[in-house]
């Protein structure tokens, strides 16, 4: 019987995302009773999105064939099964095993041995107990095998515990909790190394693992699915003491299980322990809770501030907001919508923009503003308390705000669906706002099939946005689909994607996305053990780079993303040499469309060279739609003066930037296709290019001249070293690419050409001093170190200074020749990196946000940790402090890419070679441990760095290089001891 | 409304009692002169006063707590008066000057002797550029619903507050000025874009100096905290001494920064 207006409470009477239950006396009476109502409302949940997990000691037939539950989701129904050895999967074909805990022989054998010898010693005793069943990975010992308690009903657990303790009396065992503690020292001796010993007050059970084996498992899955243990109600019948011993359900509240809300059907003789809800009423009651979870979908999901996941804001901060609002983004790789309160207020800046599309010409093209989903009609009034929470691990944000209008409100940008955006608020008193509201401009809007829709138009293509929304009361639901064109408004497709996610509705649409970013996290994720502030950070870096780049078709990434209008979200260096590495080392297809975007303008990039005088690819500093270059020629600084830009001319190590992008992903993923493709016309026209830009002097010697390095204080230069080397590579990486593939796109006396100019650039090096000239004359500048002249660091020395006094002086923006030993490790001279460091360092204002993340990664190289932690702290807080005082023209993306940089190729030390990837981490000594995710040859590969050892856990081969030697990971998990730390290199 | 010009005999008077009307124009208010008697002054205020067609009342006493009284007996809303009586050259703003801003509470126009006659077309607020400004509120306030003059606002960046880090400083100043701008005038005017901005990099006084010069402005807003001693009002004492334009003081007041203003 279910009763449907269960009184709960509060604890229960709350929207969970997952529910997990032992199975008997719990969800049924027993084995025979009729599951039909728990299946039915199981699968109800599952398909709302709730996952549901079923935890029991018995085996696979006994639960599914009694439940016989064939979901076919977005929730999950999982069977954790065999008293922790088992876990299943159930889906519309029925389970499917994921994790079998397998016994090996001795264990087995132990298993035997130790519960043979528990009966013999309890008999010793004069106990007479019987070895009922021998089960996978544990042993039953029946404590009361007579007749009359053959099949004890759950409903008798009073009466069959005051008979099985009348029997150990009588054989001068206190409880059951001595025959219990028994039977574990046996298990030892026998051999088990952490014996699992059991009771339900007939059986004790000697086993491998047991009920919280089950939960770590489930919580594990839930995780993956991005639910959290604070979102997980546990119900059960036995959570309370029994003879003395803890209750077998209570195992399921593992010591992870943080927040976690439990609760109990059964009769519990002897209680039920904190914080446990006992729910007396066995089954129907349970049932009762399942039915009230369903009606609960039409909740408000919760947004949990979960440590190290969660960025918190609170209250609206008139100076603070915008930047603000470019943290709390949320983007799927199409749309980026800032997080602006859903109110407005004169001093927020609520917008929408999408990758790559483009209005204007020239130098102003910029990001194209979109119509608006997330905005409710009302203005926020000067003491309302507003609180924006959003939940790194599901990208959902949750917004509350209590004033003369309250709002609960929960909001997502669909990463599972592109361009599908979805709302749910609570709102009182109620608000009629429209579902869109137009950017400044024109719009342009109608309907199709009864939706509305609106569309912004720019040069370079289109915003279409269809919504819906649905009130009821003060409810709100809204849903709204985007369609990017690089034509005119596509309302068809808007509706047509807007009908599909209605379909689904706002549970099944939470439930992929956050199922999908769990995907993503689970692959990309950082933990920092022993540093919370610095790992909620990089999160919030991760985050942002994996929300920004689409991982199909070509993938316009901006110097801020999509979570705002700053550099009008043009495509810089910081996209290919900043952002891409993450992705191509953990979303290989991501960092493709990134390169798709290069290899859609390579046209673009042939007629620009070619408009020059030179061959090959000439890339854009400043890259939009076309593929030519916007960089605008002048503009106003602070100082309020004109100034010429010359960036857009000669900073032309761009056109190597692009080749190193193509090679990184393809070093990290292996992709022959793209290699033999795309990849390889890339280097072969940026050859091209260099080999025409190069000039000879008359002693042979190869000189680029005129040109711009990332050091953009001094300009226009002549030899810098950081393109003349990176040109060096590029051009023998092109001779490599093109042997390669015997098909005459390049005929042997190019080849010979590229070679040649190649070995005759030159690069600065002073064999003397082990330092590169970072261009020619440099050495001659004013000796000037930054470091004792500015009254701080990082400086933006030219606004300091002025830029005719850095310019004639040692002081120099950001990475230059450092960035070489970045970048291309193998191109400098060995052993350089000290004496570089050493020089260059003192000399870096690191006025640009993508310097000291290099320089990260580059004193965690040269093992010096406090030099590395202070550069990585600093640019941790680029955004969250909002150090450029640009923040709210959104976050620095760069600047977060070179933050995973800095820990996966500095601290980790982590860089391809050949089909190996090198492995040579230096730990900060406050760290305990780093663990990184990353895909390498399309095998994901998670590594745990400890100080003396690392652990690497593969599901295939994988070859590793540590200290030199290669290690091939063939096993679910490996451990390799280290004994030095590496120092500077 | 009224605008009280301060005045004497000096050659001074005139420019103030020019300044208190072009003040009045721009406010939509009267202009009063008042003369505080001292020892050695005679009759000539009446005839300055005549002349320029502005009633004058004379009082005796103490100069600064005569004005005082002026101000609050005519609830007046601004005090023009003279920095110092001789014209020639860069000087010392007198001590009467710098008592009266110092003392006195409300809008205290100061007029250097030099000052050109001319509207106030063009005004020039200095802000702080962390929040929003006091002074920018001030001047919306006075003006109540009257047209507004061409206001600029110029936030100088001292070194100790350049920002860390600015990838291109040229590609980022439209942003570093959007931002500016929302955090000085969003909460004053619903179009924030009618205010004009200018950045400037360097020692607060000597960029204002320069600003005024090439921006041609015709009256300097600033608000200040009326302390002129050691290490305070440094920026204020500079421009009463060597400023060659008006100069409006507005005096901060904590309760005044919380009253709403959003001005269409």
């Amino acid at each position: 019987m279910i009763t449907d207006d269960v009184e709960l409470p509060v604890s229960l009477a709350r929207r969970f995302e997952a529910v997990m239950f032992d199975w008997d006396g719990t969800a049924v009476t027993g084995r025979d009773a009729d599951a039909s109502d728990v299946r039915d409302v199981v699968e109800a949940l599952c398909a709302r999105g709730v996952d549901v997990a079923i935890v029991s000691g018995t085996h696979l037939e006994n639960v599914d064939g009694q439940l016989l539950a064939r979901p076919s989701g977005p929730g999950r129904l999982l069977l954790a099964l065999n008293r922790g050895s088992e876990l299943f999967e159930v889906g519309g074909d029925g389970p499917r095993l994921l994790a079998r805990r397998e016994a090996t022989t001795e264990e087995d054998a132990a298993l035997t041995r130790a519960a043979e010898q528990t009966v013999a010693q309890l008999a010793a005793r004069g106990l007479e107990t019987r070895i009922v069943s021998q089960r996978l990975n544990r042993r039953k010992i029946d404590l009361i095998p007579l007749p009359e308690w053959a099949d004890p009903p759950k409903a008798e657990i009073d009466r069959l515990l005051a008979a099985v303790e009348q029997r150990l009396h009588a054989s001068g065992f206190a409880n059951l909790s001595e025959v219990a503690t028994l039977a574990t020292d046996i298990a030892r001796h026998a051999g088990l190394v952490d014996p699992r010993v059991t009771s339900d007050a007939k059986h004790v059970e000697i086993g491998l693992t047991d009920k919280a084996d089950s939960a770590v498992c489930v919580f594990a899955e839930l995780w993956a699915d991005g639910i959290g243990t604070e979102q997980v109600v546990i119900g059960g019948d036995e959570f309370g003491p029994v003879g003395g011993m803890q209750g077998s359900d209570s195992f399921m509240i593992v010591a992870d299980a943080v927040n976690t809300v439990a609760f109990s059907v059964g009769i519990e003789p002897n209680g039920v322990p904190e914080p446990v809800v006992h729910l007396p009423g066995g089954p129907p009651r349970f049932l009762a809770v399942l039915h009230d979870q369903l009606r609960r979908r039409a909740d408000l999901p919760r947004v949990v501030a979960r440590d190290g996941w969660a960025l918190t804001v609170d209250a609206f901060d008139a100076d603070a907001g915008r930047s603000k609002e470019a943290l709390l983004t949320i983007a799927d790789g199409v749309i980026g919508t800032n997080g602006a309160p859903l109110f407005t207020h004169p001093a927020a800046r609520p917008e929408l923009v999408a990758a790559g599309v483009y209005d204007g010409d020239g130098p102003l093209t910029d990001l194209l503003a979109g119509p608006r989903w997330a905005a409710l009609r009302g203005a926020l009034a000067p003491d309302d308390r507003v609180r924006r929470v959003l939940d790194l691990r599901t990208g959902v944000l949750g917004e509350d705000v209590i004033g003369p209008a309250r709002v609960q409100s929960v909001r997502f940008s669909s990463l599972a669906r592109p361009g599908v955006a979805v709302l749910r608020a609570d709102v009182d008193p109620p608000e009629d706002s429209d579902a869109l509201v137009p950017p400044d401009g024109a719009v342009e809007t109608g309907s199709v099939d009864g939706y509305e829709w609106m569309a912004a138009r720019g040069t370079g293509g289109s915003i279409t946005a269809a919504a819906w929304q649905e009130r009821d009361g003060g409810r709100l639901d809204r849903i709204a689909a985007y369609v990017v064109s690089d034509s005119g408004a596509q309302p068809d497709r808007a509706v047509a994607n807007l009908e599909r996610a209605r379909a689904e509705g706002h549970d099944v649409l939470l439930a992929e996305h956050r199922r999908e970013w769990s995907r993503r996290w689970e692959r990309a994720d950082v933990r920092i053990e022993g540093d919370e502030q610095l790992q909620l950070e990089v999160r919030l870096a991760l985050f942002h780079l994996m929300a920004s780049v689409a991982e199909n078709g070509e993938a316009a990434v901006g110097a801020r993303g999509i979570s705002g209008h700053a550099y009008r979200g043009h495509v810089f260096w910081d996209a290919d040499l900043f952002v891409l590495p993450f992705l191509a080392a953990t979303n290989p297809p991501a960092a493709r469309a990134m390169l798709e975007y290069r290899c859609n303008r390579l046209p673009a990039a042939l007629a620009t060279a070619q408009a020059e005088g030179h061959r090959g690819a000439r890339f854009p500093w400043e890259s939009a739609a076309s593929g030519f270059d916007v960089t605008p020629h002048s503009g106003r600084d602070q100082s309020g003066r004109v100034a010429p830009i010359r960036t857009g001319e000669a900073e032309i190590h761009i056109v190597g930037d692009v080749a190193w992008a193509a090679c990184c992903y393809i070093d990290w993923t292996g992709d022959q296709e793209f290699a033999a493709g795309c990849g390889r016309r890339i280097l072969v026209e940026t050859a091209r290019f260099w080999a025409s830009r190069i000039r000879l002097d008359r002693s042979g010697r190869a000189h680029l001249y005129g040109v711009i390095g990332p050091d953009e204080y001094h300009e226009p230069v002549d030899d810098n070293a950081f393109t003349n080397v990176l040109a060096r590579w590029n051009l023998r990486r092109a001779v490599s690419a093109a042997a390669a593939i015997d098909d005459n796109a390049v005929n042997a006396e190019e080849l010979q050409t590229w070679q040649h100019l190649a070995d005759a650039l030159v690069d600065g090096f002073d064999p003397a001093t082990g330092v590169y000239e970072e261009f020619a004359g440099f050495f001659d500048l004013e000796p000037l170190l930054i470091r004792d002249v500015a009254p701080r660091r990082p400086i933006t020395a030219d606004l300091l200074l002025g830029a005719e006094k850095v310019r004639s002086a040692q002081i120099v923006k950001q990475a230059d020749v450092l960035m070489l030993h970045h970048l291309l490790p193998e191109e400098v001279e060995p052993g350089s990196l000290a004496a570089n460091l050493d020089f260059y360092e003192p000399r870096t204002a690191h006025g640009s946000s993508l310097s000291p993340g290099i320089h990260a990664a580059l004193f965690a190289r040269a093992d010096r940790m406090d030099d590395a932690l202070a550069m990585l702290r600093i640019t941790a807080g680029i955004d969250t402090n909002d150090l450029s005082r640009t923040g709210a023209g959104g976050v620095h993306l760069g600047a977060m890419g070179s933050l995973w940089q800095a820990l996966a190729y500095g601290i980790a030390g982590l860089r391809p070679d050949g089909d190996a990837l090198v492995v040579d981490p230096s730990l900060p000594g406050a760290w305990p441990a780093l663990e990184l995710g990353v895909e390498f040859r399309g095998v994901p590969l998670h590594l745990r760095l400890e100080h003396d050892a690392i652990v690497a856990t593969a599901p295939n081969p994988i070859v590793l290089i540590v200290d030199g030697h290669q290690v091939t990971c063939d096993a679910d998990q490996t451990r390799v001891p280290r004994a030095n730390r590496r120092g500077a290199s | 409304m009224i605008v009280i010009a301060a005045i004497d005999e000096s050659s001074g008077a005139r420019v103030v009692l020019d300044v208190a009307k072009r003040l009045a124009a721009l406010l939509g208010a009267q202009v009063e002169a008042v003369h505080v008697r001292t020892k050695s002054s005679g009759g000539a205020v009446a005839a300055i006063a005549d002349a320029a067609q502005v009633p004058v009342s004379v009082r005796t006493g103490d100069i600064v707590a005569g004005l005082g009284s002026a101000v609050r007996e005519r609830d007046a809303i601004a005090l023009v008066i003279g920095s110092r009586d001789r014209p020639e050259g860069a000087a010392p703003a007198g001590h009467i000057a710098l008592d009266v801003v110092e003392s006195l509470e409300g809008t205290i126009v100061v007029v250097p002797p030099d000052a050109a006659d001319r509207p106030l077309r063009r005004v020039l607020v200095a802000v702080e550029g962390d929040g929003e400004s006091a002074g920018l509120r001030r001047l919306l306030d006075h003006l109540g619903g009257r047209p507004l003059p061409e206001v600029i606002a110029l936030h100088v960046i001292e070194s100790a507050g350049l920002p860390p880090f600015a990838d291109s400083p040229v590609l980022e100043a439209d942003a570093f000025e959007d931002e500016l701008r929302i955090r000085v005038a969003s909460g004053l005017l619903t179009d924030p874009t009618l205010i004009r901005f200018e950045m400037r990099v360097g020692d607060a006084a000597e960029s204002l100096r320069e600003a005024i010069r090439e921006l041609d402005v015709d009256l300097v807003v600033l608000a200040w905290h009326r302390d002129l001693s050691a290490g305070h009002g440094r920026l204020v004492r500079e421009m009463l001494e060597r400023g060659s334009i008006p100069v409006a003081l507005f005096a901060l007041d904590d309760a005044e920064s919380r009253r709403p203003i959003l001005r269409a």
